[in-house]
C-alpha cells in the first residue's frame, strides 16, 4: 500500500525503466503506415504498367509528360489520359471505401459497421437506377447538360438524399441516436430497394444490362473529369479523418464517457456522418457498387496494429488504396481482354478473406 | 466557491419523477456519498450533475452553471466514472487509460503524461498489466483500469486554485473487500489533497468508514444530508430501506457500524 501514501502530484512510485511498455501499440501502427506508403506507391506504378508491353515505355512516357525523355505521342495519351485517371480513382475511391468504413465502425461501436449504414450505398443504388431506366424520359436539354454523368450524379443524389432523410429520422432535441439510425436504415434500404426493384421491372434488355454492370463496379471508364469531381468530396473525408481520431477512440467508452473525457459528441457525428456520405456518395457515383473494402481493410488492421484510431485512419486509407489498385490489375488480367467489374474481384477476395478472419479470432470478435 | 451545488433537481422518465426537487451539495475537500435504496434515484441524481440526463433545476460547480460551461472545460474540472464499463473495441489496459489523457489536462507538465497512466495503474493496483486486453479481465479489475483512466483525467486534486471533481458512480459495486478499501482510499486521498469526490454507494458501512458527508435520497427526494453518524441512525434507516438495523460503533474508529436485524419480505412490508 506504500502508494497509497504518496500525493497525486508528479512523485513516481514505480521505476519506469527504458524500456518500450507492453501495451503500447503505437509503434506498430507507425512501423505499419512506412510499409503502406511504400506498398502504395509501388502498387501505383505497377498498376501503371499492367499490361504494357515493356515497363521501359511506361517510365518513358511517364517522364516524356514533363519533357524529361521521348516518348510516341500514343503511349503519352494511354499512360496519362486513360491509365492515370484509372489508377488515380482506383486508389481514391479505394482509400475513401475503407476510411469511410473505419469512421462508421468508430462512430457506431461496432466492428462490422459499413460505410453502407448511413443509408448512402441504397440511395446512391436508387439514384443510379432511376438515372439508367428513366434518364430517357428526361428533356433533352437538360440530358444534353449532364451527358454521361447524369448515372454518377444521380447516384450521388440518391446517397447524399437518403442519409441526409436518415440523420434527419434518428435526430431528436439536437441528439442523434445511433442505434434509431442502424434500424432505420434497414428499413429504409428495404424500401429503396422495392422502388429500385419496381423501376428495375420496367427496364428493357439494354437497360437492364448496364444497371447489372453498375452494381457489379468498375473503375474502367475513369477519366480526368470524373477524378476532378470525386476528389475534393474523398478528399475532405481524408482530410478530416485524422482529426476525428481521438474522438472516435473515446467513444469506444461509449457516449457519455467520450463527453466526459470532452468530446463534442454530437458535433462528431455531424461531422462524421456527413463526410462519409460525401465521400462513399461520390465513390460510388464514379465507380459503381464496391463491396467488403470498407469492412475488411480497417478490421486487417486491426488486427495487426490494435484499434487506435490515430494510427488506424490513417492506415485503413493507405491499405484501401492498395488492394482497391490489386484488384483492378487482377480484374484487368482474369479474362483478359476483356474486363471483370472490379466489384466482382473485391467480393471474391473479400467474402472469404473476411471468413476466414471470423474463423479465426472468432474469440475476439465481440459484438 | 468551492462546492459541487445541485439545487431543486428534477428528473422524470416518463411521467414519473425519479427525482423531485433534491437539493444536494459536496465541499471540496470532503468525500460526500449519495446512498438510498435501490431506485431512490441515486444514480439518476449523479447523471444529472454530469450533464449525461435533461434535468430541471441547476448544478453549479465551484460557483459555475455546468450548462454555461463547454464539454472541453468540464473536461478539464472533472471526470466521470460509470457504473458499467463497455469497450467497443480491443484496446490495451494501457491504451484505455491513456484515454483519460484526451482532455489534455491529467498534469500541467508534459513530460509527466508518458508515465501518469502507469502510476495510475500503480495506484489502483494493475501494475503489470498494460499489455493485457481490456475485454479479457475481469470485472472487478475493469472497474478499476476505468478508475485509473479517471484519475489520470484530472490527476492533480487541485488546478489553476480550483478543486477538481471525481464522480464515481458505484466505484466498489464489482470489488472484493480488499481493493474496496483501496480504491475508497484513493478517493479518500484526492479528496484530502483539496479535490472534491462525489460517489455513489451502496455499501453503508464502507460509506460510514469513508465519507465525510452523506446524502440519503428514498423514492426521488432527498431524506437527509449530513455526517454519516447523523444520517444514519436506527429509524431513518428502517423507514427508508424497509429493514430494521441494529446500530453498533466499528472497532477500528469511531464510526457507526450497522447489521441487518430481521427480515421483512415485501409481502409483509405491503401488508403492514
Amino acid at each position: 500500500m506504500a502508494a497509497l501514501d504518496k500525493p497525486f502530484g508528479t512523485k513516481r512510485s514505480f521505476d519506469p525503466g527504458g524500456m518500450r511498455l507492453s501495451g503500447d501499440r503505437t509503434h506498430r501502427a507507425r512501423r505499419m503506415s512506412f510499409v503502406l506508403v511504400a506498398a502504395l506507391a509501388l502498387t501505383f506504378l505497377v498498376s501503371l504498367g499492367w499490361g504494357a508491353a515493356d515497363d521501359a515505355d511506361v517510365i518513358r512516357a511517364l517522364l516524356a509528360k514533363f519533357g524529361w525523355a521521348d516518348a510516341s505521342v500514343r503511349d503519352v495519351v494511354i499512360l496519362w489520359d486513360i491509365r492515370m485517371p484509372r489508377a488515380v480513382i482506383g486508389a481514391l475511391v479505394g482509400a475513401s471505401l475503407a476510411v469511410s468504413g473505419a469512421i462508421m465502425q468508430g462512430l457506431f461501436r461496432n466492428p462490422l459497421a459499413d460505410p453502407g449504414l448511413v443509408g448512402v450505398s441504397a440511395g446512391a443504388g436508387f439514384g443510379a437506377v432511376a438515372a439508367i431506366v428513366l434518364g430517357g424520359l428526361l428533356p433533352l436539354s437538360l440530358q444534353s447538360v449532364f451527358g454521361f454523368y447524369l448515372v454518377p450524379f444521380a447516384a450521388f443524389l440518391g446517397g447524399w438524399l437518403s442519409t441526409i432523410l436518415l440523420y434527419l429520422i434518428a435526430t431528436q432535441n439536437g441528439r442523434t441516436s445511433v442505434a434509431t439510425m442502424l434500424l432505420a436504415g434497414i428499413a429504409l434500404g428495404a424500401l429503396t430497394g422495392a422502388m429500385t426493384g419496381l423501376i428495375v421491372y420496367h427496364a428493357d434488355d439494354d437497360q437492364l444490362r448496364d444497371l447489372t454492370f453498375w452494381s457489379m463496379g468498375s473503375i474502367a471508364g475513369a477519366t480526368w473529369p470524373k477524378v476532378w469531381t470525386a476528389a475534393p468530396l474523398i478528399g475532405l473525408t481524408l482530410c478530416a479523418a485524422p482529426f476525428m481520431a481521438r474522438a472516435l477512440n473515446a467513444l469506444a467508452l461509449g457516449e457519455a464517457s467520450a463527453q466526459h473525457l470532452g468530446i463534442s459528441v454530437q458535433r462528431m457525428k455531424n461531422i462524421a456522418i456527413l463526410t462519409v456520405a460525401g465521400s462513399v456518395g461520390a465513390s460510388v457515383a464514379v465507380t459503381g457498387g464496391i463491396g467488403f473494402v470498407g469492412i475488411v481493410v480497417p478490421h486487417l488492421l486491426r488486427l495487426v496494429q490494435g484499434p487506435d484510431h490515430r494510427g488506424l485512419l490513417v492506415n485503413s486509407a493507405l491499405l484501401g488504396a492498395i488492394l482497391l489498385l490489386i484488384a483492378d490489375c487482377v480484374s484487368r488480367t482474369v479474362i483478359a481482354p476483356a474486363e471483370l467489374p472490379i466489384g466482382i474481384i473485391t467480393a471474391v477476395i473479400g467474402g472469404p478473406f473476411f471468413l476466414w478472419i471470423l474463423l479465426k479470432n472468432r474469440k475476439l470478435v465481440d459484438l | 466557491m468551492s462546492l459541487l451545488q445541485a439545487t431543486a433537481i428534477e428528473v422524470s422518465y416518463g411521467a414519473r419523477p425519479t427525482l423531485d426537487g433534491v437539493d444536494f451539495s459536496a465541499k471540496a475537500g470532503e468525500l460526500t456519498a449519495i446512498v438510498g435504496p435501490n431506485g431512490s434515484g441515486k444514480t439518476t441524481l449523479l447523471r444529472a450533475m454530469t450533464g449525461e440526463l435533461a434535468y430541471e433545476g441547476r448544478v453549479r460547480m465551484n460557483g459555475e452553471d455546468c450548462a454555461e460551461v463547454s464539454v472541453q472545460e468540464l473536461a478539464m474540472r472533472r471526470a466521470v466514472l460509470p457504473q458499467a464499463s463497455r469497450l467497443a473495441f480491443p484496446f490495451t489496459v494501457l491504451e484505455v487509460v491513456r484515454l483519460g489523457l484526451t482532455a489534455g489536462m491529467g498534469s500541467d507538465r508534459l513530460e509527466d503524461r508518458e508515465y501518469l497512466p502507469q502510476e495510475a495503474l500503480c495506484r489502483v493496483g494493475l501494475s503489470g498489466f498494460e499489455g493485457r486486453m481490456f475485454q479479457e479481465l475481469s470485472g472487478g479489475e475493469k472497474q478499476r483500469v476505468q478508475l485509473a483512466r479517471v484519475l489520470v483525467q484530472i490527476w492533480q486534486p487541485v488546478w489553476q486554485g480550483e478543486p477538481r471533481w471525481l464522480l464515481l458512480d458505484e466505484p466498489v459495486s464489482a470489488l472484493d473487500i480488499g481493493h474496496q478499501m483501496v480504491v475508497m482510499q484513493i478517493a479518500k486521498d484526492y479528496a484530502a489533497a483539496g479535490g472534491g469526490v462525489v460517489a455513489v454507494m451502496h455499501d453503508l458501512n464502507l460509506t460510514a468508514m469513508f465519507a465525510d458527508s452523506v446524502a440519503l435520497l428514498d423514492r426521488g427526494r432527498l431524506v437527509k444530508q449530513g455526517t454519516p453518524r447523523e444520517v444514519f441512525t436506527t429509524d431513518i434507516l428502517r423507514e427508508t430501506y424497509a429493514c430494521p438495523v441494529q446500530m453498533n460503533t466499528a472497532p477500528a474508529g469511531n464510526v457507526p457500524w450497522l447489521l441487518p436485524q430481521s427480515v421483512v419480505m415485501p409481502e409483509q412490508a405491503a401488508a403492514e
